[in-house]
């Protein structure tokens, strides 16, 4: 069972931890800080003819004889967007990467809901494929879990690229975004994501992997079938390729945590054998410490 | 070809399973993966399933085919039609003696020997026959001929040393007769050469041609060639070659030992022999020894119980090399046999004399025979009703009109009896005439003595005088009968000094000696190789009375325990019975026992002190052999095995040998093979 009945008291509970230990460090009670017209003073700035006079600092006036004019940080929701990765290679692992997945982008949406931020969840192969529209509320939970439970793995590859590129279409205003895939994009997954950090949008990347895929125990002839592209190759595999293989899969590892280390994105790896509220704990300290 | 058994080419039916698993794999098993992201890298540079990699399949199929042809076909025992033809008789003779235990070639003589012999074991061809004779000192057949190869092989592991010698030219006799006239016949004889003359090759067909010159046309006139196969180098040893004891005859106390060591080396050496009776140590006889050198000596010793005599050669060195000098030649390699190094005898135990004396009273006569350790004397002055078994009887003055049976000695005898009679004493009598040769006069010089006064005695039958008056008269004389000894000394003890004189304890120490006899004083050591003739007396009790047999049992030195029958020697049935065999021959040096055979009293812990392996008669062997202490190998067989070194002409074993290797090697391709699809 993909959400078991304790599963919304246990996403109750990371609420409530992260609103006690990481206060304003993760998802909720962040804000713009775009000035506008809200009551909380941010700064000054000089007077140009035009402003608006009650905003005119008289005091300062009085004291000084400097005309300034007085700015107030504008309180905006947050709006966080989840891309989940529903191409085939998801379905690996045992529990399937897929299910971890899912679970933890229903445990961050809770805690984002909780927090009254505006939640939308994508999922994509090569394009985005199904949405589940912008909805705010701690109410909104079951249908969003709902949405994810609905989900099916298709897909012939993932495109992170052109994923991105049709979040950036529907996204209606900047904000957080959390992707959670394993990132086996054969086009490389660094142009989606540099095109989330050219909009300004806050990243976060959740890649999750299989221990299979991590270290394969296959020697010997084989054919191998690519779930996604159901592309066959016959291979003899031997201990030296094993190796090779190992190494390669640990360098695409380090290089997808080097590049969120040099964007400024946070970034979490995990093997799919991990359990989802521990995951969130991991990734609530990781930001803590990054923030 | 032939095959010997046809029957295991049906192993060849597993080519289809094998064909058929070879199908199945080359459908290769498809293993699902979430990307082909990094297999593509890995397999970038070459091609993925190269047409090398596709012919290593086939090629694994086409060895494993070939794996198994080669196995069934060794499994059908293949042989050339000429093997067949040309079908030989082998006969192993391996020498058992003593030498072939020294350690001059690892691991020892015997342990090369038969491995060398599984050697022509393992190169028996179809037809071919093998039969093995053991050379000890009684020649036999182990096994008789025939090609079964794990028979052979099971009778070469259960072969040990003997310790005694080997009569070579008797097993190649035996051989001979084994091959008969065989055209093909060949004799092997796995030897040290460490024995007497054998025939060799040369001097065997010499042999035969003599026959055949006899013999003409006849169909055994084919000789069989002999190839000595030598496992020796020329080691040096020492070793005790010879080792007897025995008691003095005139001396009831001492025994002498006679000792023998043999330096069969080029280098001089010095060693201890340390000899102990039992537990007790006797003597430590340090010695140097030339090379070649036979020490020879007699050494005389006293012992009252007797016992286990046994002698070792310890501390062997180089001469003149001190504890502290370095050694030039390792003690190890001055003596390579140990065997010899001990050797055992048995000191017999000496037997106690009962003696009854008769005598009105005489102090001196009773105390001349309590000095003797050997005697237990018993006193009485009146003639008792009866007389004692296996008593030395002294009558003195008191006779009886018939002498008792058995060992007796009158002295002065007041009275006749039916063995002499008794005249007028005649006074101041000289001793003219002794017996110098008797034993009974020993050290005793009574001719030309003065008598006061010697009992007038005439012997009623056959007398033999050993001191007698100037008239005839005898004065000391041995009354011959056939129920005893009996020694008649008419000096009277009361009216001459003739008991104050030292005379007087020599003749009586003579007189017991002579009663008591020689009789088990010699034990003879048996040399290793020997029979020996075992007589024991036992009781009729536990025997069977019917069958006239005794059963006894036989320890070995090794251990080994077996039962030995044994018959009477008469067909009285006395309380004691005398019963012999043969037993031998003597294989091995140390001390055979002779025990009783438990019974259930025994085995209760009824039977008191006698305990039923406390051994009846203990027989000492010793190596005692100067052919087997020698080492080194007679030059003759030197020169004829050095001359015949080859085995076997061509295939020195069967096919399916060389078919199993072969096999061996293509496994270990396709274990390559099938290992490079894992690891390359």
């Amino acid at each position: 069972m993909l959400f078991p009945p304790d599963f919304l008291t246990r996403l109750e509970y990371l609420s409530i931890v992260s609103k006690r230990v990481f206060r304003g460090s993760l998802l909720a009670e962040r804000r713009n800080t775009q000035p506008g017209s809200g009551i909380e003073f941010s700064d000054h700035r000089e007077y140009t003819p035009g402003d608006d006079l009650r905003y005119l600092d008289w005091n300062v006036y009085a004291r000084h004889g400097d005309l300034l004019i007085k700015r107030f940080q504008e309180e905006q929701d947050l709006h966080v967007y989840f891309m989940l990765d529903c191409s085939r290679s998801m379905e690996f692992g045992d529990p399937a990467k897929f299910d971890l997945a899912r679970q933890l982008v229903a445990a961050l949406a809770y805690i984002a809901l909780s927090n009254l931020d505006r939640v939308t969840v994508l999922t994509f192969n090569e394009d985005i494929v199904s949405v589940f529209p912008l909805t705010r509320g701690r109410a909104r939970i079951l249908p969003l879990m709902r949405f994810l439970e609905a989900q099916q793995l298709t897909g012939a590859d993932t495109v992170l690229s052109r994923s991105v590129q049709g979040l950036l279409h529907r996204a209606r205003r900047v904000g957080m975004t959390v992707v959670v895939s394993d990132l086996f994009d054969e086009s490389g997954f660094h142009t989606g994501l540099d095109q989330l950090i050219c909009q300004r949008f806050d990243g976060h990347i959740l890649q999750l992997h299989a221990v299979d895929e991590a270290n394969p125990a296959l020697l010997g002839d084989v054919e191998l079938f690519d779930v996604e592209n159901e592309m066959k190759r016959k291979v003899t595999i031997t201990e030296r390729n094993a190796q090779a293989y190992r190494k390669l899969f640990d360098d695409h590892q380090y290089s997808v945590r080097d590049y969120c280390r040099n964007n400024d994105l946070s970034c979490t790896q995990a093997p799919s054998t991990v359990k989802f509220d521990d995951l969130v704990m991991r990734m609530m300290r990781e930001s803590g410490t990054r923030i | 070809m032939s095959l010997g058994a046809p029957a295991a080419l049906f192993w060849l039916a597993l080519a289809g399973p094998i064909i058929a698993l070879y199908i199945v794999r080359v459908r290769l098993r498809r293993v699902p993966v979430s990307t082909s992201l990094f297999w593509k890298q890995i397999y970038e540079e070459k091609p993925p399933r190269s047409l090398w990699q596709s012919l290593r399949h086939l090629l694994s199929l086409l060895i494993q085919l070939l794996l198994l042809c080669l196995l069934a076909l060794a499994a059908a025992d293949p042989y050339l039609p000429g093997q067949l033809i040309q079908a030989r008789r082998v006969v192993l003779v391996v020498d058992q003696s003593a030498s072939m235990q020294a350690d001059d070639v690892e691991p020892t003589r015997f342990s090369a020997a038969i491995t060398d012999a599984h050697n022509y074991v393992d190169g028996l061809q179809p037809g071919d026959e093998m039969a093995i004779i053991l050379a000890d000192a009684r020649p036999k057949v182990k096994v008789g001929m025939n090609s079964h190869v794990s028979t052979l092989r099971r009778a070469l592991n259960s072969l040990k040393p003997h310790d005694g010698p080997a009569k070579l030219q008797s097993a190649i006799e035996l051989a001979r007769q084994l091959i008969g006239g065989y055209p093909r016949g060949r004799i092997i004889v796995l030897t040290d050469g460490c024995t007497g003359v054998v025939e060799t090759n040369d001097s065997a067909l010499s042999h035969a041609t003599a026959d055949s010159a006899v013999i003409e046309g006849s169909e055994t006139g084919h000789e069989p060639e002999i190839q000595f196969r030598l496992f020796a180098t020329d080691a040096s040893n020492v070793g005790i070659t010879q080792f007897q004891v025995r008691r003095n005859l005139t001396d009831p106390l001492g025994y002498e030992i006679f000792a023998q060591v043999t330096n069969s080396s080029t280098e001089p050496v010095q060693f201890r022999l340390e000899l102990d009776l039992g537990e007790s140590p006797v003597d430590i006889l340090p010695m140097t020894l030339a090379a070649e050198e036979i020490w020879s000596r007699s050494v005389e010793k006293t012992s009252l119980t007797g016992g286990l005599l046994t002698g070792r050669l310890t501390q062997i060195n180089a001469a003149g090399m001190s504890t502290e000098d370095e050694p030039a030649v390792e003690a190890a390699d001055l003596n390579s046999l140990l065997i010899d190094d001990t050797a055992w005898a048995i000191v017999p135990n000496c037997k106690v004399q009962k003696v009854l004396i008769v005598t009105p009273g005489n102090l001196f006569l009773q105390k001349v025979f309590e000095a003797s350790p050997l005697v237990e004397v018993q006193v009485t002055k009146e003639l008792p009703q009866s007389w004692p078994q296996h008593t030395l009887i002294v009558l003195h003055q008191l006779v009886p009109p018939e002498i008792p049976a058995g060992n007796v000695l009158v002295i002065d005898p007041a009275e006749s009896s039916d063995l002499w009679a008794v005249g007028e004493p005649l006074i101041d009598p000289i001793i003219a005439d002794q017996d110098p040769e008797s034993p009974l006069m020993t050290h005793v010089r009574l001719d030309s003595v003065l008598m006061r006064q010697v009992g007038k005695v005439m012997a009623a039958g056959p007398a033999h005088v050993l001191a007698g008056t100037v008239s005839g008269h005898p004065v000391y004389v041995e009354l011959i009968r056939d129920t005893g000894r009996c020694l008649l000394l008419a000096t009277s003890l009361d009216e001459t000094d003739l008991a104050f004189r030292t005379t007087f304890p020599i003749m009586i120490s003579n007189v017991l000696a002579w009663f008591a006899g020689t009789s088990g004083e010699l034990r003879e050591t048996a040399a290793t190789g020997d029979v020996a003739t075992l007589d024991l007396n036992l009781p009729w009790m536990n025997q069977q009375v019917e069958q006239k047999i005794a059963t006894v049992q036989l320890l070995h030195p090794h251990g080994g325990l077996r039962v030995l029958t044994l018959s009477a020697a008469s067909s009285t049935q006395d309380e004691l019975q005398t019963f012999e065999t043969i037993i031998g021959p003597l294989n091995h040096a140390g001390l055979y026992r002779i025990l009783r055979i438990p019974t259930e009293e025994d085995a209760a812990g009824m039977n008191g002190s006698q305990r039923y392996d406390d051994p009846l008669r203990t027989i000492a062997v010793n190596v005692s052999n100067l052919r087997e202490s020698d080492l080194r190998p007679s030059d003759e067989l030197k020169a004829a095995a050095t001359s015949q070194t080859t085995v076997a002409v061509g295939l020195s074993r069967p096919l399916w040998f060389y078919l199993v290797l072969l096999a061996c090697a293509l496994a270990v391709v396709e274990w390559i093979l099938y290992n490079r699809r894992f690891t390359a």
